[in-house]
Order: structure tokens, then sequence, then C-alpha cells
């Protein structure tokens, strides 16, 4: 009579899941717990200062007339020191304008305008004791 | 700021709070796009005039509800087939009950908790599928989106020219919950399926001695 018994064996599919959960979830864990330590790191360095603006900040997913706006240059100073036409580029990112003139010389728009930046900064506000 | 990101923020940069609203749009139904860091970066453009407050807000939050809806709307149209190959299951007919219990707050959480974001679209699918009310279920969706976009907008307006900051912090913070959690999950199964395991030893052990008895 016994020998009819049959004795279900625990669902297979658990075997396998559960250490690909443990082990995938310590490696998320560890690996983002890094760079959350490491962004607040950066976070505390950097201090609280909102509304400071350089242009070491400046991004090549920025635009001519958004970088104007936010440092208070005019648009078409920024065309002429990066060489580039104005018209038609108004919705293009730095990057997008560095591929189109300047393919073959990475980065060159960013640096520029960069430059612009500061050079329009320090004629417009000249530290102590003049330009050097 | 790797392209697709950079991408997206010289479209908001661009076009304003309707490229925001689309982006959020797209990153609602499962597209795979960064809209925290949007979010984040479309508080601070609005702090430096770039974007209007308001106007992003109210269209951010008509995307992203709208994009949930769209979701949802996916799962309701494949209830049939859901309930054909599943209805008669019970782990299915399980889940129904417990989703029509607590599903309400986990639809809010999943919109605006940091590391369950990745959870958003597939309790929206089940949602349309289970049947739920897509009134009770927009309730839910518009509290949990004004949240999420009230809560980073105003971190992004807060720090500023400081937003990249704020949000590779939210961002990684976000993937250690995520961690956190599946491992959490891992070890709750792992607690379940020993408990199965000695359930079945012991069978197996009484089966045995039975045996043993009879035979002797």
């Amino acid at each position: 009579m016994t020998q009819n018994v049959k004795v279900q064996k625990p669902i297979s599919i658990e075997r396998w899941l559960v250490p690909l959960l443990i082990v995938a979830g310590l490696l998320l864990a560890v690996f983002f717990g890094m760079r959350a330590t490491h962004a607040f790191a950066n976070m505390r360095h950097a201090g609280f200062h909102p509304q400071a603006v350089n242009a070491d900040g400046i991004r090549d997913w920025m635009t001519v007339p958004g970088l104007a706006r936010l440092f208070d240059v005019p648009e078409g100073y920024i065309y002429q020191q990066i060489g580039v036409p104005q018209q038609g580029s108004q919705h293009s990112s730095l990057s997008a304008l560095n591929s189109h003139y300047f393919p073959g010389q990475p980065g060159l728009v960013l640096n520029r305008v960069k430059q612009a930046v500061r050079q329009f900064q320090t004629r417009s506000f000249p530290p102590p004791g003049g330009v050097q | 700021m790797s392209d697709p990101s950079g991408l997206l923020l010289t479209s908001i940069i661009s076009y304003g709070a309707p490229a925001f609203a689309l982006a959020l749009l797209l990153g609602q139904i499962g597209i795979p796009l960064p809209t925290s860091l949007l979010v984040v970066a479309a508080g601070a453009f609005s702090r430096e005039g770039i974007l209007n407050v308001a106007a992003a807000a109210g269209l951010g939050l008509a995307g992203a509800v709208l994009g949930d809806s769209l979701t949802f709307a996916l799962g309701r149209f494949s209830r049939g087939w859901v309930q054909q190959h599943f209805g008669a299951s019970k782990v299915w007919q399980s889940a129904q009950q417990t989703f029509d219990k607590s599903g309400g707050l986990a639809i809010y959480l999943t919109r605006f908790m940091v590391g369950l974001g990745a959870f958003a679209q597939p309790v929206s699918l089940i949602a349309g599928s289970n049947g739920y009310s897509y009134y009770r279920y927009l309730l839910y969706v518009i509290a949990g989106e004004a949240t999420w976009i009230g809560i980073y907008g105003a971190l992004g307006f807060i720090f500023g020219s400081q937003w990249e900051l704020i949000s590779d912090f939210l961002t990684s913070f976000g993937g250690l919950f995520l961690g956190l959690f599946i491992m959490g999950a891992g070890i709750y199964f792992f607690s379940r399926w020993s408990v199965s395991v000695t359930r079945h030893h012991v069978i197996s052990l009484a089966v045995l001695t039975e045996e043993h008895w009879e035979l002797s």
C-alpha cells in the first residue's frame, strides 16, 4: 500500500532562481552602492553652490541660445567665436555643431565656447587690477 | 552624459516643456529613457529660466499620466488572452486578489520610489489585464507622478547648476535600492524553499520508516 505513495518534490525552478536573485541583487547593490558613495563624496566636495555657473560646467549637449541665456552672453558673439553661422544652428547641440562643421576635431566647439564665455566674462567683469 | 541623455536634454532646451512631456510619455510606456534625470534637469532649467515651471510641471505630468494610461490600456487589451491562458491558475487568481487589495499602493510607489521605477510598467500591465478599475488606477497614477515630478523637480530646482551631482546620486541610490530589493526577494524565496525542502525530507523519512516497519 505504501509503495503507491508519491512524495512531491519541491519546485525545482527555485533551485536556480533563488541563488540567481541573491547573487544578482548582491552584485547590483555592491556596484551601485560604490557609485552612490562616490556620488555622495562628490556632492560633499563640491559644496552647495546652486547659483554658481562657470564655463567648466558647459556640456556638449547644450545649445548656443541656452548658453547665451545662462551666462548672459550675446548669441552672436558665441557663434562668431566658434566660427559657425547663426542661421540654422539654434536647435543644434555643441556636439552636433562640432560634427557638422569640424568633423575629425572632437571637442573643438566645446573648448571654443568655454573660451568665448570666459573671455566675455573677463571683459564684462575685469578682475581687480585689470586684465592681465 | 551619454549620447541619448544628451540628445534628450538638447531637445528640452530647444523645444521646452512639450519635448519634456513627450520624453516622459515615452519613458512611461516602457522605452528605456533616463526620465528621472530629465525631471531633475527640468527643475534646474526652470531655475535658470530656460523652462517655465508651471508649463514643465503641468505638461510633464500630463505626458507621464498619458504614458501610464497607454500601458494600462495595453494590459486591458491583452486581458482576454491572459485570462484564457492563466485565468484558471490558482497562482494567478491569488495574485489577482492580492492586487485588488494592495494594488493601489504598488501603483503609487512604483511611480516615484527610487529603485522601484523598473516595476512601473509591469504593475500598469498587471493592473490593466487584471480588470482593475481605470479611475482608481488614474487616481493613484496622478498622485504618484505628481509626487515624482514634485520631489525630483524640486531637487533639481534647489541644486540649480549642480543638478548633475544630485541626479548622479539619485540614480546610483536607486540602483542600490533595486539591488537590495532583488536580494531581499531572493532571501524570501530561499526561506520558503528551505521550509519546503525540509518538509519534503520529513515526508520522505516518514514514508521510508513506514515501509521499513511493514517489511520487517
